[in-house]
């Protein structure tokens, strides 16, 4: 195999139209695998923050998802709606622990120490965080509030010590929309991938504060709730009561279409198949474009140096060289050629990955890509792989010249 | 197969031609470029075939150096014909046993004198220490010492050859094919190419050069001179 030295040697003359066809390989390999590391990065975080969740909990929604990542013209998210009324339907359903309601108060004026900003406090029930299904869920200092209290609130980590210039204590007041609430409690950092998570930044006060809030201000319809979190019991199959919930949902609302959403983990974990489905064919067909592109391009160029080494290849007949040997040159070379195509591949994609990560932790994206060296080393073979495909036939032609004819060439 | 080892010199045949034609189909036209060719070449001949430009002499090399096959008759090579061997067989025979040296030198450009010369060794994995030693013993025994790392277009006429030589006896074939070997040099530069297959001959090789000049038939080291005209042999004319 000591003849296969001479392939360097010979790649270090190819002309610079054969190094612009590797361009195609370059693009083509970058796709694939900033395709896949993203999808990979975004898995994971999805699977781990689906394990947080937990597969025994449900989230429903008002208004249909559904429609909403679903693909092409149907975009489209129902508007919907869910009650008070709806809650007291689901609680009826067998193997559940217990729900929780959520009211979100949109947009509230918040002051603290003369600061003022505008959020959206969340009214909560005091079971979710004392149930003790979500632990991480839990006071740092202080405690949970009692539903029944009156100008209390929770505060995240975030909220506490970050949102406002001065830090916020356990007893400190603020106001919200001008009333003073105490806060009672200031959670744990829960943090995430990318060092702070959105709940770092909560304020929760107790659902019936909320209510009272909305129902004054006659910011949503009477009993309607923005959220209910559902806690199923152990050894009931969420998607079971999922589709009951459903069931009733639809019974209640009476309406052609789904207008809520009923989130259990598999239902998650489907659609961010989905939207990764849709990434990934939209980047598949580029990259097998550009591949597909490339591969003739290279076989091309192959065709051209076995015609411009026609003389060599009648030399080295002379001097012995045997036909596979002949075969094995140019199919290497080929191979090398869109080897060294992928290797710049994944350089580059190293570096975007790398970029994207730095963007990602910088703007607090949560998503991180993941490369795999599995994922460099089969972009790298997929690479080697078409190489050899685009210099079969130019290998296959060198290695039947005929050697007189070869040497009488000019 | 050892020779035995007989009081007497007995001739050994190398290889022989049993009426050989060459057939080149032109369009409608069966062209011979060698017709009813019968010779043979022993070991430590040294064979001129001479001709004008056109009669077949470059096809009648190819012959010889089993790069080519006659489209009628046998080619024996050591006593064995030689249709029967495969590609790789004739390749391998090429590798061992034969070396060409051409008239335009016929040198791979990208490699320099050394790589030239080490080329045939490459596809035959012999050592890079072996090779190496080999190329460079014979480049240093042929003047171009201090014209290793030389491309073939830094060199001149006359160095060129004298590389292509080199490769020609790099793995000490038996059998040296050069065709019109001094036809691109100068007459000091041929000379030396003469010079240098003379001494190849002295040390017991076979040497068949091709050539239009009459006056390389007239050396005296010649011993057998075939004339050929029209792709035949018009004679054959034996020395000493
Ligand atoms: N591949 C070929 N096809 C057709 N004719 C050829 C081919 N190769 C050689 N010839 C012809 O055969 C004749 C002998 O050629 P060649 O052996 O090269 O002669 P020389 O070496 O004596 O000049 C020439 O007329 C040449 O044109
Ligand atoms: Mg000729």
């Amino acid at each position: 195999m000591d003849y296969l030295m001479l392939i360097p040697i010979n790649i270090k003359h190819r002309s610079l139209r054969s190094w612009l066809t590797l361009l195609g390989i370059i693009v083509g390999v970058i796709a694939i695998v900033v395709m896949i590391s993203l999808g990979d990065g975004l898995k994971h975080t999805v699977t781990k923050q689906l394990e947080e969740f937990g597969p025994q909990n449900i989230i429903i929604l008002p208004g249909s998802l559904k429609s909403m990542i679903g693909m092409g013209a149907q975009y489209r998210p129902q508007q919907g709606k869910l009650y008070e009324s709806d809650v007291d339907r689901i609680q009826r359903i067998p193997g559940i622990v217990f729900t929780s309601r959520m009211l979100i108060v949109p947009k509230c004026k918040i002051r603290y120490k003369g600061e003022e900003i505008y959020m959206a406090p969340a009214g909560m029930e005091s079971n979710l965080f004392t149930s003790g299904i979500m632990p991480q869920y839990s006071p740092a200092k202080g405690r949970i509030f009692k539903d029944n209290e009156k100008n209390v609130v929770l505060i995240g980590h975030d909220f506490a010590y970050n949102v406002f210039d001065k830090p916020i204590n356990v007893n400190s007041y603020i106001y919200i929309n001008d009333k003073k609430y105490r806060v009672v409690g200031i959670m744990k950092k829960i943090g995430g991938m990318s060092g702070s998570s959105g709940d770092d930044q909560m304020i929760a006060i107790p659902y019936s504060t909320a209510r009272d809030i909305v129902d004054d201000l006659g910011l949503m319809g009477k009993n309607e709730i923005s959220a209910v979190y559902v806690r199923v019991a152990d050894g009931f199959d969420p998607e079971d009561v999922a589709d009951r919930i459903e069931f009733e949902l639809r019974s209640a609302h009476k309406v052609k279409e789904d207008d809520f959403t009923v989130m259990t983990s598999e239902y998650i974990m489907e659609q961010i198949n989905t939207i990764l489905g849709v990434i990934t064919i939209f980047l598949g067909t580029i990259a097998g474009i550009s591949l597909l592109v490339s591969a003739v391009g290279v076989s091309n160029t192959m065709f051209t140096a076995v015609l411009e080494r026609t003389k060599e290849i009648g030399i080295m007949k002379a001097l012995g060289a045997k036909n596979h040997q002949i075969l094995m040159l140019f199919l290497t070379e080929s191979a090398m050629l869109c080897g060294l195509g992928g290797l710049i591949g994944l350089v580059l994609s190293f570096l975007l990955i790398y970029g994207f990560n730095y963007v990602s932790v910088m703007f607090n994206l949560g998503v991180e890509a993941i490369m795999t060296p599995w994922l460099a080393v089969g972009a790298f073979i997929f690479s080697l792989l078409i190489g050899v495909v685009a210099g079969i036939s130019p290998a296959w032609k060198a290695s039947k010249f005929n050697p007189v004819d070869a040497l009488r060439y000019e | 197969m050892k020779p035995k080892k007989t009081g007497r010199t007995k001739t050994e045949e190398i290889i022989r031609l049993e009426n050989v034609y060459k057939k080149y189909v032109m369009g409608e036209i069966d062209f011979y470029a060698l017709k009813k060719i019968n010779f043979s070449i022993n070991k430590n001949d040294f064979v001129v075939i001479l001709g004008p430009s056109g009669s077949g002499k470059s096809t009648l090399l190819h012959i010889l150096g089993l790069l080519d096959t006659p489209t009628e008759g046998k080619v024996y090579f050591r006593g064995k014909n030689t249709s029967l061997y495969t590609y790789d067989q004739l390749a391998n025979i090429r590798f061992k046993d034969i070396g060409f040296v051409f008239q335009s030198f016929n040198l791979v450009q990208s490699l320099n004198a050394l790589q030239n010369v080490m080329l045939p060794m490459m596809f035959y994995d012999v050592p890079y220490d072996v090779r190496l030693r080999k190329a460079r013993q014979l480049l240093n025994r042929l003047g171009l010492s201090d014209k290793l790392y030389n491309l073939p277009s830094e060199l001149s006429g006359g160095q060129q050859q004298r590389v292509s030589v080199a490769r020609a006896l790099v793995n000490d074939p038996n059998l040296i094919l050069a065709d019109e070997p001094t036809g691109n040099l100068d007459s000091k530069s041929g000379e030396e190419v003469y010079d240098i297959l003379k001494e190849i001959h002295d040390n017991g090789k076979t040497v068949v050069i091709i050539t239009h000049d009459v006056n390389v038939s007239k050396r005296k080291y010649v011993n057998k001179v075939i004339h050929i005209r029209d792709g035949m042999i018009e004679k054959i004319e034996m020395k000493k």
